[in-house]
């Protein structure tokens, strides 16, 4: 019993660091504030959902996921040539409230608040997922493959280049910089691992509804990513971890479940609210978020 | 039909002005988006519904008695976050996170302390309908539509006439220049928390009389005032009125052809276009880049 | 026939209702320092933002080896060869030296493929890691004659302002360029970093660069520069050889308006 609780906090903790690694390439390096993160996790829990449940095998529904969250994620990033700072912000939220009431309300397609229930486990080439120790090590696999694309691409000089873009744009584009192609390019890069966290999720609960893919979710990803520390990935595996144990410490404290989840959603607020007044910078992060 | 669909959108614009009025008036003067605006809306509907359905008060000191709740915490709010995030001159992107990070925490405890389970306040009678011409209108609707008008002229004429709205109107257009001639920034951006948060208090119990209260109204009253102020520019309160009476007309008559699940879909269609295309709003003014 | 390599025909630029840049015209020589002077306010700073494209024109002529750049981008007037200084600090704060420098070489950061996986299918990663190496040797080379070896690897943040003002130029150096452009370069500098910077200016133009430089301080700009261009109230009002404006009754009335 308990290694079956450990086991599913692991492939939680998981999803959540996909989740806010990829956020951190685009808000932590590429400085573009992306609080639309969770409606790329949607595209891609819903894609490979319905195409999954269509009989499709799980590596395409994963890749599918990640390229129709990409696309979506090219598509956002076409106005940050325009629009800076507070308004693009309200930009991805619109876009977040967008994909969500898309949810809600296709009901031929996603079957509006019900959800979509069934959805297979992953097998590849003939061998299933079915355990969750199994999918444990599947999702472990594919999320140190996420850290270290994203750690490669942080390296690289067109990471230093995204970090050129957020710290002064107009700068870079007088050294003859094309920003926009740098920013369009983080963004696609993190909404794709975001929709394959939104595949991995929609897989492994094998229930996916709207409740799920609503703005106020970006909050613990947000926090995690600031928290951390911008641009800083260690900081957000710590960040991570931390920030999916906390709330489980009051599930042994004993209070009901329907108290348990509002609590949770407070206590993720509250941190993010004292780390943005008191610091800044993160716990590891050099960057200050501005 | 035609104006069956009229006097909705204007009923549904009523709403919507009380919601953005507030919104507006906190973003002309602080400059910055206090999404948690809903979450105040929303919390004093609770209270509302505690004084009156639960403690079994008279409901017109009920009424009183929320409204000042509101007040309390939309000043409290200022106090405890936004006052510390101004201090060390975080920027408007971070305290947009920080408000909706506030309005999450609000949310979560209307949860926490009243459940899931929606409320309703039956204090006037929804049934009887009166019929002016082809249009049937609820004795309530016309309650609320008198009411917001009265609202809403008493606060043009507080902003035109009062000592504090026009200091208000000062700090609104040019802050430093408002300081130098004597005004407390800081005073004033308290004062607009306080009748920001008595609008919403006031758009609290009128809204409680003909929706359902349930945990998450804040975040879908705050999208709509929201998209309302964008629509109609959000430096204005005015503009907000304004752009909550298209929004609710547009929305009302976009029901015609669509199906009426889609109701919000339009608006934050809307919305993103605006924001994209027209950020300043259909009153706002383009500001020069320098 | 001055050979110039840059030619301001007629430039108007308003904000509101202000004129900010009224009907310019000037030119800069081929190999010559050219200073723009002039009055607080008179639009010099503007002219700068409008060759640069960072201030879209109103209307005129910006010729660029004879190709009118006016309306072009900032980043494709960067790579047609300007090549700038802004009056404050626009370096990348949470990057080092280094790393600042080494952004401005060439636009290959941008190919992300290329980047990322390495390019190894048009020549070898060797040839790669050459490249790098003698990127970061030119930039040791330059760190040295400045003498500010030391601070390579420090966040351009924590630098000091003279400091932050060396590696903005060498920065604005290293980015290829037919035309090096400073906005103040020595404004608020210490006497030592000022001479530092100077004698830096009469050595590149030895070497053949051009320049255009605002400056205030007019012992430094009359010193250094071969031809004075004086502006106010948006237009050119005397230009010519430092010795004669420097007795120009024109220029000290602009001075003293």
């Amino acid at each position: 019993m308990a290694s079956a609780y450990i086991i599913h906090l692991l492939i939680l903790i998981c999803i959540y660091l996909i989740l806010s690694l990829s956020l951190n390439l685009s808000v932590g390096y590429s400085g573009v504030l992306n609080l639309g993160h969770i409606a790329f996790y949607g595209l891609g829990a819903y894609t490979s959902a319905l195409m999954a449940l269509a009989g499709v095998p799980f590596l395409l529904c994963l890749l599918a996921g990640g390229l129709v969250a990409m696309f979506s994620g090219f598509l956002l990033a076409l106005p940050t040539d325009k629009i800076k700072g507070d308004y693009l912000a309200l930009v991805t939220v619109g876009f977040s409230f967008i994909i969500y009431s898309l949810m809600l309300n296709l009901d031929e397609v996603t079957r509006g608040p019900l959800g979509l229930p069934g959805i297979p486990r992953p097998s590849i080439f003939g061998f299933g997922f079915e355990d969750n120790f199994s999918f444990l090590i599947l999702i472990a696999v594919i999320t140190l493959a996420v850290y270290f694309i994203i750690q490669r691409i942080a390296d690289s000089p067109f990471g230093k280049l995204l970090e050129a873009v957020r710290d002064d744009e107009l700068a870079a584009k007088i050294l003859g910089k094309d920003t926009f192609k740098a920013k369009a390019f983080s963004l696609a890069i993190s909404a794709f691992f975001a929709g394959i966290a939104g595949a991995l999720y929609a897989s492994y609960i094998t229930f996916i509804d709207p409740s799920s893919f609503s703005l106020m979710q970006i909050i613990p990803i947000i926090s995690i990513v600031i928290i951390g520390g911008l641009a800083s990935l260690p900081g957000t595996v710590l960040a991570t971890i931390i920030l999916t144990l906390i709330p489980e410490a009051l599930r042994f404290v004993g209070f009901p479940s329907s108290i348990l989840g509002p609590m949770r959603q407070i206590i993720y607020a509250l941190i993010l609210l004292l780390i943005l007044i008191y610091r800044p910078r993160g716990f590891l992060g050099k960057v200050e978020l501005e | 039909m035609f104006y069956q669909i009229l006097a909705n959108g204007l009923i549904a614009g009523a709403i919507y002005a009380l919601v953005a009025a507030g919104f507006s008036l906190i973003y002309s003067t602080t400059k910055f988006v206090h999404f948690a605006h809903g979450g105040v809306i929303a919390l004093s509907a609770y209270m509302l519904y505690l004084f009156y359905s639960l403690l079994g008060i008279n409901f017109w000191l009920s009424a009183i008695l929320a409204i000042i709740s509101g007040v309390i915490i939309g000043v409290g709010i200022d106090y405890l976050v936004y006052q510390p995030l101004r201090k060390r001159r975080a920027s408007p992107v971070i305290i947009l996170i920080s408000s909706v990070s506030v309005l999450l925490i609000l949310e979560s405890l209307n949860l926490m302390l009243f459940g899931a389970d929606v409320k309703s306040i039956n204090f006037l009678d929804i049934g009887s309908g009166w019929s002016i011409g082809p249009v049937i209108i609820t004795s309530l609707q016309i309650f609320i539509v008198i009411s917001s008008f009265v609202l809403l002229v008493t606060l043009f004429l507080f902003m035109k006439y009062s000592k504090i709205g026009k200091a208000m109107r000062a700090v609104a257009d040019n802050k430093n220049v408002a300081e130098i001639v004597g005004i407390s920034a800081e005073r004033i951006y308290t004062w607009s928390f306080a009748i920001g948060s008595l609008i919403a208090g006031f758009a609290a119990v009128l809204i409680s009389l003909e929706q359902n209260i349930e945990p998450t109204m804040g975040t879908a009253l705050i999208i709509k005032g929201f998209t309302a102020s964008i629509i109609g520019g959000v430096e204005s309160v005015a503009g907000g009125v304004l752009g909550a009476f298209l929004l609710g007309l547009t929305e009302n008559f976009g029901i015609w052809w669509l199906p009426s699940s889609y109701k919000d879909a339009i608006a934050f269609v809307i919305l993103f276009a605006f924001l994209l295309l027209r950020p300043e709003g259909i009153l706002g003014v383009k500001k020069n880049q320098k | 026939m001055k050979n110039d390599i840059l030619k301001i025909e007629n430039l108007k630029k308003h904000f509101g209702g202000v004129l900010a840049v009224d009907d310019c015209s000037f030119g800069v020589e081929r190999g010559t320092i050219t200073a723009l002077i002039g009055p607080n306010g008179s639009g010099k700073t503007t002219v700068f933002n409008l060759i640069s494209g960072v201030t879209k024109v109103d209307s005129g002529k910006i010729l660029l080896n004879d190709l009118n750049i006016a309306h072009l981008q900032p980043s494709v007037i960067s790579n047609l060869g300007i090549s700038r200084v802004f009056q404050q600090s626009r370096l990348f704060g949470n990057l080092t030296v280094e790393e600042n420098l080494m952004l401005a070489f060439d636009n290959e950061d941008q190919k992300f493929w290329a980047s990322f996986l390495g390019d190894w299918w048009r020549k070898p990663a060797s040839a790669k890691d050459t490249a790098r190496q003698s990127k970061k040797q030119i930039i040791d080379e330059y760190l040295e004659s400045m003498h500010i070896t030391h601070m390579r690897d420090k966040q351009t943040r924590d630098l000091s302002f003279g400091q932050k003002r060396l590696v903005e130029i060498l920065r604005a150096l290293i980015n290829p360029h037919n035309l090096l452009m400073l906005d103040e370069p020595v404004a608020g500098v210490t006497p030592e970093l000022r001479d530092k910077i100077k004698k830096v200016l009469l050595e590149l133009k030895a070497k053949g660069e051009t320049i255009l430089l605002i400056e205030h301080d007019m012992n430094f700009t009359l010193k250094v520069a071969d031809w004075v261009i004086v502006m106010d109230a948006g237009q050119v009002i005397v230009e010519g050889i430092p010795d004669e404006i420097r007795h120009n009754p024109k220029v000290l009335e602009a001075y003293l308006d």
